[in-house]
């Protein structure tokens, strides 16, 4: 009798309620606030971003993508990058020529800039950073800096090409990562770390408990994940949590691809799963804000942790 | 290291996505599972405990909205695809579903279900059903936009109030008092039109 009454009620209400109640629901409050939001700070940013641009002291000489293809330096076009042009700009010391791809995304002035050398090096001649972080993943060594929070730079060395990348904008950070994932992953080596089918994928990076945290935050199958990963600078037999999530109602011991992991969550709600990566000797942790099971993040901890 | 696959792109909006369904672009499904598949796959989650029937469900109400849009011509293809979702899953939970089956929109029910209790008759009459349907919508044709859509949302979607409030632009307090207010408002309505369950 009770699956009856729940069945009859749940068959009831009028279809067109039940539509209603899932259309967007009209906010009359701030709606000139909120249209005239996005168009004020559209502008405000292009005031900056005119304001702090200095024209370059380096000479410059504009060439073809061709020229530039020629001279060893294949760029990658990012998605959406538009007003192209390529030069090579003053040479840092005798014979060291600097290849530079300058682009527009949106309204935002981008520059990467690339030199052919075994060694990381600086690529811009810029004021002293509020702070810097630098990892390596495999191969490849990164450094990301930050000026006035409002300059933003990303420097990479791609060992095998034996060339230094740097890409500099007066972005915000999250739009800085945001290109760089594209234009690596173009280049074959993925900033972020996330599934062949994920989406929405974005990265960043920065410093916690002394450590520089790596994070992805991708969808896959319409659930969301929180990756991080960051190097162990000294060997500890406590594991670290990287995720900034405190315990949820199940805790479980388990293992990811042989390392001790440790499991918590609310069945369906929120969950986190932190292991130590013993062949990368990274501390790892992966969070669900939402729909967590056992058995998803399990599952996804030992898709993304290096065997 | 796995190889990510960045995927960029401006969202779609609702009405692009119907000039879609209507000009029966052959990509229109898919892409409406893209912006909409996640709020869909909650809303099978909150009515059946498992994954692939909630996977069926989706799957189902995806094909409907195609068969149906045209001569259909929702004013929300969203609302219109969640409606559907729910129809199909609420039919899949009735074949399934015995007095104990626990999912998250039973609970809910089962909230409202303890401010209704009022003494049983039989169900079987489809007499009894057309009237409760009908004091039903009466009672929701009566009640202010937004209470109705809060109270829905919570009842006959599975929604939780922290979700109802963010979707109707209330605090947690606010949606609390009009589920509240609409319970109290259906009772006296189920009540006054003699209509027992």
């Amino acid at each position: 009798m009770k699956a009856n009454r729940f069945h009859v009620y749940m068959r009831s209400v009028d279809a067109s309620y039940l539509e209603e109640a899932q259309s967007p629901v009209p906010n009359r409050k701030g709606r000139v606030i909120k249209w005239l939001m996005p168009k004020a700070v559209c502008f405000i940013l292009l005031v900056i971003g005119l304001l702090i641009w200095k024209p370059w002291e380096d000479m410059q000489y504009a060439v073809t993508g061709e020229e530039m293809a020629a001279a060893g330096y294949a760029f990658v076009e990012p998605e959406g990058a538009r007003n192209i042009s390529y030069s090579f700009a003053e040479p840092l010391d005798e014979g060291a020529q600097v290849a530079q791809l300058e682009f527009t995304v949106s309204t935002s002035a981008y520059t990467l800039r690339a030199l052919q050398t075994d060694a990381p090096c600086d690529l811009f001649d810029f004021p002293d950073a509020d702070y810097e972080l630098t990892w390596a993943d495999g191969e490849y060594s990164f450094s990301f800096a930050s000026a006035d929070s409002h300059e933003n730079w990303l420097c990479w060395n791609a060992p095998e090409e034996k060339v230094q990348y740097a890409l500099y904008a007066a972005v915000d950070k999250a739009d800085l990562l945001d290109l760089a994932v594209d234009i690596l992953d173009k280049q074959g080596h993925p900033l972020a770390a996330a599934p062949l089918d994920a989406v929405n994928v974005k990265f960043d990076v920065f410093e916690d408990m002394g450590l520089t945290v790596r994070q992805t935050e991708f969808i896959l199958d319409f659930d969301q994940f929180v990756y991080r990963i960051a190097d162990m600078l000294t060997f500890s037999a406590i594991l670290e949590d990287i995720s900034g999530q405190g315990d949820f109602a199940s805790i479980e011991n388990v293992v990811i691809n042989g390392a001790d992991a440790r499991l918590t969550y609310d069945e369906g709600g929120e969950g986190k799963i932190t292991w130590i990566d013993a062949a990368s000797g990274c501390i790892c942790s992966l969070y669900m804000p939402d729909d967590a099971t056992a058995q998803k993040l399990q599952l996804m901890a030992e898709t993304l942790s290096v065997e | 290291m796995p190889t990510a696959t960045l995927k960029r792109g401006v969202p779609m909006t609702d009405d692009k996505l119907m000039e879609m369904f209507l000009r029966r672009e052959s990509t229109a499904v898919a892409c409406a599972q893209k912006e909409y598949g996640k709020c869909c796959m909650q809303t099978a989650r909150r009515i059946l405990r498992d994954e692939e029937d909630a996977r069926q469900c989706f799957n189902e109400a995806f094909l409907r909205a195609w068969q149906t849009i045209p001569p259909e011509n929702p004013t929300s293809l969203r609302a219109y695809l969640l409606r559907l979702v729910r129809e199909i899953a609420i039919e899949k939970y009735m074949t399934k579903a015995s007095d104990t089956a626990d999912t998250p929109i039973r609970r809910i029910f089962d909230e409202l279900e303890s401010t209704l209790l009022v003494p049983e008759t039989e169900l079987d009459s489809d007499l009894v059903i057309e009237e409760l349907s009908e004091v039903l919508n009466s009672f929701l044709s009566m009640e202010p936009v937004k209470d109705r859509i809060c109270f829905l949302r919570r009842y006959w979607y599975g929604e939780s109030v922290k979700e109802i409030a963010a979707a109707c632009d209330l605090t947690e307090e606010k949606a609390r008092a009009a589920l509240s207010r609409s319970k109290k408002r259906l009772r006296a309505a189920l009540v006054r039109e003699e209509t027992y369950i």
